[in-house]
């Protein structure tokens, strides 16, 4: 360790590390920003990587990255309190692609020259990163993609199609997988790159969700040429280097911080509503959903911080894990929440969702984005790995 | 919440109890003491002194050793035996509240005995009307001046019938339910006026109800100040619900493991069972659920130490809530997963079922648990400025 992550582990233990982050929190995160946040209202891409950045200034982007690559040297119990400080103060939620998959991979096999490229401009958010991982026809059974990649003299050249690309639109890079071989095993023969999304033959078409809004699109790829200096790991040889890669998009997927944010929110609303002439939060049936959520809370949380700082364990059955019962509680505190609103969940009132929108809320002020994040946020056990793909490997590691 | 880091020494703690065990504590060997005349191993008991595990958890001070969450440790190891020596009633209640809050010359008389597997105690505390509520204490001591005279009902009693000591709780001033007037005795068995009815419990270790008649009881065998109870007898519940969800984790892993093999062992439609999904996605939620019992159950572990008796009780009910709900259904998956084998006798899977039953019941179950943990749970207060729960 560090001199300067010693002097932090000290500070922690005095119990400054959640004053300096609470401090850090009312100078910089804007009381509109954080009501806006914790109200569950969607975020505009300039509110999000504003955010990012402040967050970056302070040298707060990347916590468990290696520290000679700019992380935070914290202690898992310095991450908790970080993060469970964010989530009280409703900072915004951030797009996690580049910070936690592509910089782990990054760190673990890419080249000098693209660590550098593209490990600051990730934490300082210059750059947001998509995933061009699921094809029509290669959704859980991944291996399968067939987006194909011809290596043409220093450059492969691209041709097919990626769906469900969350926020391609906004994104400045595209980490893709491609087929460079399809003689083999389907595992064989795929390989990663890096795609740089204002290269010519890019389409991007929205997708509409389930909540009436755009986050999901399909990229069409036609002829789109990339150097062979943006390939990860060898030609072929990719499928091997995703576990890591996949292991913590199943530790982002199961969104564990993200749950204690909307749980800070889902009791702020159970104590404002009134149910039977008394708080929502008094109501014995509603008592107990919060104490078991709480409580299954409280094991992901212990089995997450065991495993957060250390990369070899992102690959194991916990993330799995991790995974399938985290997206399965934010279900829970999201539908809750959409209880809460009562006959207010019904109204869809999509304006008033995104961001720039100031005009008067239809009923309580939580009630308009509860039941489009219910609806949304269904995604969360069926995309980064479906709940029945997490079984498939929980039981792999138990059974064989 | 916090990371729970086993130390070098703790891994090898646990392994070397779970190679003990194995060696000298199988399906065979349990089913003989089971049927024994005393329901324990004399000759046991003396190799868990041997190996120091019968101070883990209590004061150094005393010859005792290590923190909690060694003894969660050995508590998980236990459970996966289904160990059914009185381990609890001795060394978890009585070994605490002896340590914790004895004088000296009470101390310096039952630790080393107790630490040494020469001595056993039970804590006879429950009654028939009291359910889960601790100061719930009917049980009557008169101060006599000098002597105290009490008479009462105690129910399920865990190691009454091997007790060497009784430590019995009961009331000297103030209302049933109220937290002072309630005082702690040592009381041999011996003693006229008590009685112990003995019998055995559903998970193989044994029981009783002691009836106390006007017994005769010393001031210098009162336990703690007069009327002063209630911390003592809160904390030895808490440390008892803490070990008990250790063992109940312990099932569990043992119920997980037995099923695994049992798939990938019986055949039927020509195949293994473990090639079945609708069966692997159920293994698949068993190992889940385990793996959130552990966590939670070593989190309480963990934080038994510290002193703060809010998040202590929190964290506890949280444990023993946890293995009392998803605990249950772990093991009912794994009896019915074993198919018509399961509902025997004859193999494990149905006495780690019985285990979490028991432990579900024993101090605290499922509701009075909930109970404690949302009165508890700073998130639930229905007037805050903001719930801050992680502290």
């Amino acid at each position: 360790m560090t001199a300067a992550a010693d002097k932090r582990a000290d500070a922690a233990k005095a119990g400054d590390f959640r004053e300096e982050v609470r401090s850090f929190l009312r100078d910089n995160l804007s009381p509109q920003l954080a009501a806006r946040s914790r109200a569950g209202y969607y975020l505009s891409k300039d509110e999000l990587m504003g955010w990012h950045r402040a967050l970056a200034r302070r040298g707060w982007i990347g916590a468990n990255w290696p520290v000679q690559y700019g992380g935070t040297g914290w202690t898992p119990q310095q991450r908790y309190e970080f993060e469970d400080e964010c989530a009280k103060a409703g900072s915004p939620i951030l797009i996690t692609v580049g910070i936690n998959q592509v910089a782990a991979l990054l760190i673990k096999c890419g080249t000098e020259e693209q660590k550098a490229r593209h490990l600051p401009a990730i934490q300082a958010g210059e750059a947001i990163w998509c995933q061009g991982f699921s094809e029509p026809q290669a959704g859980s059974d991944l291996a399968s993609l067939r987006c194909k990649a011809e290596r043409v003299g220093d450059e492969y050249i691209i041709n097919g199609s990626k769906i469900w690309t969350t926020a391609a639109h906004w994104s400045d890079w595209c980490f893709l997988l491609v087929r460079t071989d399809s003689s083999g095993r389907k595992q064989e023969g795929i390989t990663i790159l890096l795609l740089d999304m204002k290269t010519p033959g890019i389409t991007v078409r929205p997708i509409i969700g389930i909540d009436g809004m755009h986050s999901l699109n399909e990229t069409f790829l036609d002829n789109v040429r990339i150097p062979v200096s943006n390939r990860v790991g060898e030609e072929n040889k990719g499928w091997a280097l995703m576990k890591v890669f996949l292991g913590n998009e199943r530790i982002s997927a199961a969104g564990i911080w993200k749950c204690r944010a909307h749980f800070e929110r889902l009791c702020m609303i159970a104590r404002s509503q009134q149910r039977d002439g008394r708080p929502l939060i008094e109501h014995p049936r509603i008592r107990s959903r919060i104490a078991w959520l709480e409580i299954r809370m409280r094991a992901l949380e212990v089995i997450l911080l065991g495993i957060i700082n250390d990369p070899a364990k992102a690959a194991g059955m916990e993330a799995s894990l991790l995974k399938l019962r985290g997206t399965e509680v934010q279900q829970e505190l999201l539908l809750l929440m959409s209880e809460a609103a009562g006959p207010y969940a019904v109204p869809f009132h999509p304006d008033a969702l995104s961001g720039g929108w100031d005009g008067e809320p239809i009923g309580p002020e939580f009630a308009t984005p509860t039941t489009a994040a219910y609806l949304f946020w269904r995604k969360g056990t069926i995309s980064g790995g479906s709940s029945e793909i997490m079984r498939n490997l929980i039981a792999q590691n138990i059974l064989g | 919440m916090r990371e729970i880091r086993l130390s070098p020494e703790q891994e090898m703690l646990q392994d070397s109890a779970l190679r003990f065990l194995r060696e000298r504590y199988d399906f065979r060997h349990r089913v003989a003491i089971l049927k024994s005349e005393a329901g324990f191993d004399r000759a046991t008991w003396r190799a868990f002194a041997e190996m120091g595990w019968l101070g883990l958890g209590l004061p150094e001070s005393h010859e005792g050793s290590g923190s909690m969450l060694d003894a969660a440790l050995l508590m998980e190891a236990f459970g996966q035996a289904l160990v059914v020596e009185p381990y609890v009633p001795t060394v978890v209640l009585g070994g605490q509240l002896i340590a914790r809050y004895a004088d000296d010359a009470q101390k310096q008389r039952l630790l080393p005995p107790i630490i040494g597997g020469q001595i056993l105690t039970a804590f006879a505390h429950g009654e028939r009307e009291s359910g889960y509520q601790a100061m719930n204490v009917a049980t009557k001591a008169v101060n006599e001046g000098g002597a105290y005279r009490l008479s009462g009902h105690k129910a399920v009693v865990l190691g009454a019938p091997s007790a060497d000591i009784l430590i019995v709780s009961a009331r000297s001033a103030g209302s049933r339910n109220a937290r002072a007037g309630l005082s702690l005795f040592l009381v041999d068995p011996a003693t006229k006026g008590v009685r112990v009815d003995a019998y055995r419990t559903i998970d193989g270790a044994r029981a009783g109800e002691v009836i106390l008649d006007g017994v005769v009881v010393p001031a210098t065998d009162r336990l703690g100040p007069e009327g002063g109870a209630a911390d003592a007898i809160e904390d030895a519940l808490a440390a008892g619900a803490l070990a008990l969800a250790c063992q109940a984790v312990g099932a569990l892993e043992g119920a997980v493991s037995a099923t695994a093999l049992h798939l990938n062992t019986r055949e039927q439609f020509g195949q293994k069972l473990a090639s079945f999904q609708a069966l692997r996605h159920r293994v698949a939620n068993m190992v889940v659920l385990k793996e959130e019992a552990r966590a939670l159950a070593r989190l309480a572990a963990l934080g038994f130490d510290d002193g703060d008796r809010e998040e202590r009780q929190l964290s506890v009910a949280a444990a023993k809530a946890y293995v009392g709900e998803s605990g249950r259904q772990v093991c009912e998956e794994a009896v019915q997963l074993h198919g018509a084998i399961g509902i025997t006798d004859e193999i494990m899977v149905g006495h780690y079922l019985k285990k979490l039953i028991a432990v579900d019941r024993t101090f605290c179950d499922v509701t009075a648990c909930l109970d404690v943990f949302m009165a508890g749970s700073r998130a639930l207060k229905s007037n805050v400025g903001s719930s801050r729960t992680g502290e």
